[in-house]
């Protein structure tokens, strides 16, 4: 019970650190670039019309507003991938402070998944504008896109706090989770339809729990009707569990992890 | 008084010396299934207590390897002892390794907002003091530069301002502090005084047992991890002292520190120029690194005149040196004039 107010007063004396940390991180990512911050719009809208042509010129392939539908995947995508790889490496990266000066470990995962949802609040305007140009029909249910987009932050806090710790003791993980990465986003219908996947392998989609979330956001967001309440409760178990298992974790290796940096 | 600030009960500090580390996941899992995976236990500090009241001083000393270094890592919670309890009452400002946590990408300005943000200050309060902190590091003209641009003394310089424009509690002391060119020195010293003649408790690192016995009340002594004894400055040290000079069977007329300062290293080849001659004989300087390992120099007496080389040493970075000049006992018993002293000095191209 004590610890649990030492927390709170720590996290109270540390929230300015956070905001520090998630403004370094965003500038790191866009340092000496000259577009800046807009590359979080450009980047997404640029792949898009990449995979827009690619997908609806060239392979014919008939998804409706396929802008839309890949910008959903992309961006959920996104937040995902740049969460988990920055509290992966946030530890190690950040070893030459946490030699010198007691700060709460944790902080550090923390701001670079802060960090990544940033970005994604940014690339949502690219969403919302990209959505009113393909005259998508904005309904009631368009709110609960926020119960989707709220598991998957838990879900990237959780697993990158599992990688966060695992990757202090071996270091191999950093290149393991990059292949982990790719393999997700092909299996997660990202920028193709769910239906070419061949019928016996369609289960591989069912278990998925980041599919899962991209999947209630898409039908919010594109057909206007509420999603499958039970792929999104299973996502939220997912997520819950990885963030339980990564509190877990993370708590009990964190002192040790100086003696391995 | 009796206002104890820092408890440290029975500390103990165990670390893995493994041979090779074991860091990729290849490796752990063929030793793990061939049962290899035996470490080597060290204890770095063992059945450590001690308190420290408010406003006290306290030095620790000992030989490299004592254990010194992990104590200080252990009270200011940059690790967790592996036995134990340290409770801490009061804000605690660690003063080592000032640079680190600095962006070399920022500006002036918002390293001071990141690297006060991690000693854990608010943005208000860092803005309050923010014009005391320029002002002090004497780069008004500077601050919107990235810090890549600056010097080493230029960074020094706001490091230090930063780390010590707060009014702590309890402060944390690897030797002393000073940085820059002779005028900020003096200036930067000054501050140090300043911040030691409150009613702050400080914990106090030094080689230099002068210089504990100048600032510190109390004393702690350590060797191989435990403490060997601990009570007022002057007791501990003359104890120390002793023990030291003991094994090393060198008979010492105590010294004094400003007879030997150095006065300024001046060439490629490092010359340092005492007041009084060293003598030949058993005397050597050593090199405390980082790590506080000492490494020997190369060394060249000459009247009062001490040439030093060593491939270690870099052009317009400070070092920890330490001179010992010592002789034996001679032949007919006579105690020869010796002497001990530890400095920090800068090394500078001309």
């Amino acid at each position: 019970m004590i610890s649990d107010h030492r927390f709170i007063a720590n996290f109270e004396k540390y929230r300015y650190l956070l905001v520090q940390l998630i403004k370094r991180d965003i500038q790191v990512k866009y340092r000496n670039s000259m577009l800046g911050i807009f590359w979080s719009f450009l980047e997404p809208l640029l792949t898009m019309i990449m995979f827009t042509i690619i997908f609806s010129y060239i392979f014919k392939r008939d998804i409706p507003n396929f802008p839309v539908y890949y910008l959903i995947g992309r961006i959920a995508f996104s937040l995902f991938q740049s969460g988990t790889m920055g509290a992966m490496k946030s530890i190690i990266g950040n070893s030459a402070i946490l030699r010198s000066v007691y700060v709460p470990k944790y902080l550090f995962a923390l701001a670079t998944v802060g960090s990544s949802f940033v970005t994604f609040l940014l690339s949502l305007i690219i969403l919302v504008a990209v959505m009113i140009v393909t005259n998508v029909h904005f309904t009631i249910y368009v709110i609960f896109a926020s119960l989707p987009v709220i598991v998957l932050l838990l879900m990237t806090l959780g697993v990158g706090l599992i990688l966060a710790t695992v990757t202090v003791f071996f270091r191999d993980i950093e290149h393991l989770y990059g292949v982990f990465v790719m393999l997700l986003m092909y299996g997660s219908a990202v920028f193709y339809p769910a239906s070419i996947i061949p019928e016996k392998w369609q289960f591989l989609l069912a278990i998925n729990p980041f599919y899962a979330i991209i999947s209630c956001m898409r039908t919010v967001l594109m057909n206007g009707t509420l999603y499958n309440t039970g792929e999104l409760l299973y996502a939220t178990v997912f997520a819950i569990v990885s963030l339980v298992v990564g509190m877990a974790l993370f708590y009990k290796y964190q002192n040790k992890f100086l003696l391995h940096l | 008084m009796g206002d104890i600030v820092i408890k440290v009960e029975d500390v103990g500090m165990e670390y893995n010396l493994n041979k090779e580390k074991v860091d990729n996941l290849k490796e752990f899992v063929i030793k793990f299934l061939k049962r290899e995976l035996k470490f080597t236990k060290f204890w770095a500090i063992r059945h450590v207590s001690m308190e420290v009241e408010r406003g006290d001083k306290v030095g620790i000393i000992g030989l490299n390897g004592a254990g010194k270094s992990t104590l200080l890592k252990v009270i200011s919670g940059v690790i967790k002892p592996t036995e134990g309890d340290v409770s801490i009452k009061g804000s605690i400002v660690p003063l080592l390794e000032l640079g680190s946590g600095f962006d070399p990408e920022y500006s002036g300005r918002e390293n001071i907002f990141l690297k006060g943000s991690l000693l854990g200050y608010s943005r208000e309060y860092l803005e309050s003091k923010y014009d005391e902190i320029v002002e002090f590091s004497e780069l008004e003209e500077f601050i919107d530069v990235k810090l890549k641009n600056y010097s080493t003394g230029m960074s020094s310089r706001l490091a230090f301002s930063i780390a010590t424009a707060v009014n702590p509690q309890i402060m944390i002391l690897d030797e002393v502090l000073s940085v820059g060119d002779a005028k900020f020195r003096e200036k930067s010293l000054e501050r140090m005084k300043t911040l030691l003649d409150q009613d702050v408790s400080v914990l106090f690192v030094s080689h230099t047992l002068q210089q504990v016995r100048d600032l510190c009340n109390k004393a702690i002594w350590l060797e191989n991890g435990r403490v060997m004894m601990q009570g007022t400055v002057d007791e501990v040290c003359d104890s120390y002292e002793r023990s030291v000079l003991l094994k090393e069977k060198i008979y010492v007329k105590k010294s004094d520190p400003k007879k030997n300062d150095v006065k300024v290293p001046v060439d490629k080849d490092i010359i340092l120029t005492f007041n009084e001659p060293i003598k030949m004989g058993s005397n050597w300087v050593e090199l405390l690194s980082a790590n506080r390992v000492s490494v020997p120099l190369e060394k060249f007496v000459d009247g009062n005149k001490l040439l030093i080389k060593h491939p270690e040493l870099q052009p317009g970075m400070r070092y920890n040196l330490h001179l010992h000049t010592g002789c034996y006992e001679d032949m007919e018993g006579n105690k020869v004039n010796t002497y001990s002293t530890g400095f920090t000095t800068e090394v500078k191209h001309e």
